[in-house]
């Protein structure tokens, strides 16, 4: 064999293997990047690719309303919140995302859907006071070729073996298997085993005055923080309808802040992130901190802070009916309760 | 830009290939040589344009020195405008590569407190550093013929040896891009350079990088103190998974070095001849990163005098050349006793030269390669004591099974596949067997067959060497990129 025609013949078996393997994931496109999910295929939303499907999902599936937040909404149920709130929901979670990453995806996916009206997001203490700029894992992790409409970096798509034989060739196995798509109930859905939290067994703190409130620089960073990343883009967007709920954490986390003389820090940040936002005319923010039947349910959280899809359906319950709503006459009252059960309550009686 | 990217693969190869051989056809072989040097400098400045104020810099300082050489060479005044050149030079690697090491041990020793400036470091700084040194010495010497600056700025930025080597000399090189038969593209040596490139990439690619992730993965659990994770298994795992990583990354760029350079006719010279099959470590230097050991031999073990002062200097040499050598390759103490360990090693066996002739061959190869296996562990650790705890592992033979934590690092598509096969088939430890025969098959692959500068020797363009080459590209090209794991650490 001559060497051109063994280039030629090289070439063009190679050739022929990218555009084979390629084009089974461009095609079937288990990321969504280029299309919505093909009918009769099902694909899988699996939350270990929660930063590689979300933007697809955002820009090509059908919906008018968007669920989103950090894990703290990982367990919520679209087809509950679609039967109370009357609307066609897609959730899109990112664990362990700050506000900036969870407003900046957000943003996209209003850019790309016209039809969105309603947006459910949960504000997380942890998240509200970090600086307004930061990431939290490493830049180089993030798949931007995903999110942007430059084709040429594609081929970390296309061409990508652990997409094929990961995500593109599973897909075809399980709609020969009989399977369905993941619903979006299912999507990011927490281990039920996991959940299951009891009350401590040497009893709660006692009641604590300790410890001084939220510094003007952590509160000056929470009011940077929002502003940016929540603020901006309910204002940009009269026309969506944005409910906030404040993550109710148990009172297991909230014996702990006790304990430590944590409360008015904390609290005092999310009064801060509240009263920025409950002014806004299409905002509706939540706080339950004073439901037993949510905080004092321990059996329904996984550890202090999470908790599972029946908390979440409650919350939407309260939503749909407008109960636990913050408003710019009860804010202050409704923060200076939780202060008085938190520091002096008998949490104990909150146990369900 | 990397050779294993996409950018590199379906844009820059195809562009600078076809740029450079239509220039030439056009009877412009001068824009040739320019357009080359021009996508070099692309390929430099990729992540990092600051890059290039350095290796322009670098190429245009020494060309200066060269042409002072014209008029100066084999004079006296020549001798001090060489050490001045050399002075230079080394001067520039100094600070970048060796500042912030000074002063920490300034601050260590005197225990004052000097900032480190924690200069970024560019790439390849020190092979075409110790290139271009190779270069202005032979020049004051008058053993360089006339070379036109574009020239020359191709010689030392070519792309294929620009980052990782081999460190190649001018008389090599310049002499094949001015030959007037290589500047028309040539099928055979295409072929020949693809085939070759694809076996550098895929040792690359397939299987360094595999390594890599159990090599990472133990050496970071000791580093940040998890230390039940090490037992004797995990630390002879680590130790000998890096030395064959080591050896597939190292090699692997050198064969892509060599395949590239081939596709544009120009044979780069083999800097790896199978030192896994060394049967001592004097053999062993005469296997591994040979331009290196080239360029120490020629520029500062001969001016020493070698061999030819006596015993006691000879091994005085040696030793120096290592310690050079180690300290070459990075600013940690970790590398000098990298470097030490294989300067004693060379000077043992030159000393007991009769009985490794004697003893047979399997229990040298075996000797040999533990020692390397045993050294290369100071070579990877962060510090010279995680080398230490490690080495101490591996000789302690504290029994256990392998942490799970390591055999879940090793971790692939492929693999992930394979494992959950073994499992279906009813195997209890499948990442442990894969992991195993994973390593026996590198092992056997740098110590068996022939290696690439042989198989590149014997190559003819057949149909199954055309399959198995498109095979291993593709494989490779979807290996470029992978899925990120976002470790959840609530919230």
């Amino acid at each position: 064999m001559t060497g051109k025609k063994w280039c030629i013949l090289t070439l063009a078996i190679l050739a022929a293997l990218l555009i084979l393997m390629g084009a089974a994931t461009a095609l079937i496109d288990p990321y969504f990047h280029y299309h919505a999910p093909l009918p009769g295929l099902a694909y899988e939303l699996s939350d270990e690719r929660q930063r590689y499907i979300n933007d697809g999902i955002s820009k090509h599936f059908e919906y008018d309303a968007m669920l989103t937040g950090t894990s703290m909404m990982e367990n919520s149920r679209s087809s509950t919140f679609d039967e109370l709130f009357g609307v066609k929901s897609v959730k899109v979670p990112y664990e362990g995302s700050s506000l900036k990453e969870t407003d900046q995806n957000l943003c996209r996916a209003i850019e790309a859907n016209p039809e969105l009206k309603l947006v459910f997001r949960s504000l997380d203490y942890f998240l509200i006071i970090r600086e307004k700029d930061e990431q939290l894992y490493p830049e180089d992790l993030y798949p931007r070729y995903l999110y942007d409409n430059n084709l040429f970096n594609d081929s970390s798509y296309i061409f990508n073996k652990t997409v094929l034989l990961e995500n593109t060739l599973p897909t075809i196995g399980r709609t020969l298997r009989g399977e369905k798509m993941t619903s979006f109930d299912d999507y990011s859905l927490m281990d039920k085993s996991l959940f299951g939290m009891t009350a401590p067994e040497k009893g709660f703190n006692p009641p604590a005055q300790g410890g001084g409130g939220a510094t003007d620089e952590l509160l000056q960073k929470v009011e940077g923080n929002i502003r940016q990343n929540v603020l901006e883009t309910v204002q940009a967007n009269p026309q969506i309808d944005f409910y906030f709920v404040i993550s109710p954490y148990s009172v297991l986390y909230w014996d702990r802040l006790r304990a430590e003389g944590k409360v008015d820090e904390h609290l005092d940040c999310e009064q801060k992130a509240a009263e920025l936002l409950v002014g806004e005319e299409n905002v509706h923010i939540f706080s339950f901190y004073d439901c037993p039947e949510i905080i004092g349910a321990l059996e329904h959280y996984m550890d202090e802070c999470h908790y599972d899809e029946e908390i979440l359906d409650m919350i939407f319950g309260y939503m749909a009916s407008e109960e636990h709503r913050l408003t710019e006459e009860n804010c202050a009252g409704a923060f200076d309760r939780a202060r008085e059960l938190f520091k002096n309550g008998d949490l104990s009686a909150m146990v369900q | 830009m990397l050779f294993n990217s996409y950018i590199f693969v379906f844009l820059f190869l195809p562009l600078c290939l076809a740029g450079y051989f239509i220039l030439n056809h056009t009877g412009r072989p001068r824009a040739a040589l320019a357009f080359l040097f021009g996508m070099s400098l692309w390929f430099y400045g990729f992540f990092n344009p600051s890059y290039l104020l350095v290796i322009c810099s670098s190429i245009a300082v020494n060309y200066l020195f060269y042409m002072l050489s014209k008029r100066y060479k084999r004079t006296n005044a020549g001798k001090w405008l060489c050490a001045l050149a050399v002075f230079i030079n080394l001067a520039v690697l100094f600070g970048f590569k060796y500042f912030d090491f000074f002063i920490s041990n300034i601050n260590a020793i005197f225990k004052t407190e000097f900032l480190l400036k924690n200069i970024l470091l560019p790439l390849g700084i020190s092979f075409f550093t110790f290139q271009q040194i190779s270069f202005v010495v032979d020049a004051f010497r008058g053993d360089v013929p006339d070379y036109d600056f574009i020239s020359y700025a191709c010689f030392v930025s070519f792309f294929p040896q620009l980052v990782a080597g081999p460190i190649v000399t001018h008389d090599e090189l310049v002499p094949q891009l001015m030959d007037e038969r290589n500047k028309k593209f040539c099928y055979d040596n295409f072929a020949a350079g693809l085939f070759i490139f694809a076996i550098g990439l895929s040792k690359k690619v397939l299987i360094a990088d595999t390594l890599g992730t159990v090599v990472d993965h133990c050496f970071a659990a000791v580093g940040d103190y998890r230390f039940e994770q090490i037992n004797t298994a995990s630390a002879w795992i680590s130790g000998t998974a890096f030395t064959l990583q080591l050896y597939f990354d190292f090699s692997g760029y050198s064969d892509m070095a060599i395949g590239l350079g081939r596709m544009f006719n120009v044979k780069i010279p083999q800097n790896f001849n199978s030192p896994y099959k060394a049967v001592n470590i004097v053999d062993f230097w005469k296997r591994w990163h040979l331009t290196l050991t080239r360029f120490f031999t020629k520029y500062v073990y001969i001016p020493l005098g070698g061999n030819r002062r006596g015993t006691g200097r000879t091994y005085v040499n040696i030793m120096l050349v290592f310690f050079l050598s180690g300290l070459w390759h990075g600013a940690n103490y970790t590398f000098i006793v990298w470097g030490l360990l294989h300067g004693i090693g060379n000077c043992l066996t030159r000393m007991t030269r009769s009985f490794w002739e004697r003893i047979p061959r399997f229990f040298g190869w075996l000797f040999t390669f533990l020692y390397v296996v045993f050294a290369y562990v100071f070579f990877r650790a962060d510090s010279v004591k995680d080398g230490l705890y490690i080495i101490a592992k591996m000789l302690s033979f504290s029994p256990g099974p392998v942490h799970q934590d390591v055999l879940n690092s090793f971790s692939r598509p492929e693999l992930n596949v394979l494992a959950k096969m073994l499992s279906t088939a009813g195997a209890e430890q499948p990442r442990l067997i894969l992991l195993c025969a994973f390593m026996l098959l590198c092992l056997f692959i740098a110590a068996v067959p022939k290696n690439s500068s042989q198989r590149l020797e014997g190559f003819k363009p057949t149909p199954a060497r055309s399959v198995y080459t498109a095979l291993l590209l593709a494989w490779c090209i979807f290996s470029f990129a992978g899925v990120s794991t976002f470790l959840y650490f609530n919230f």
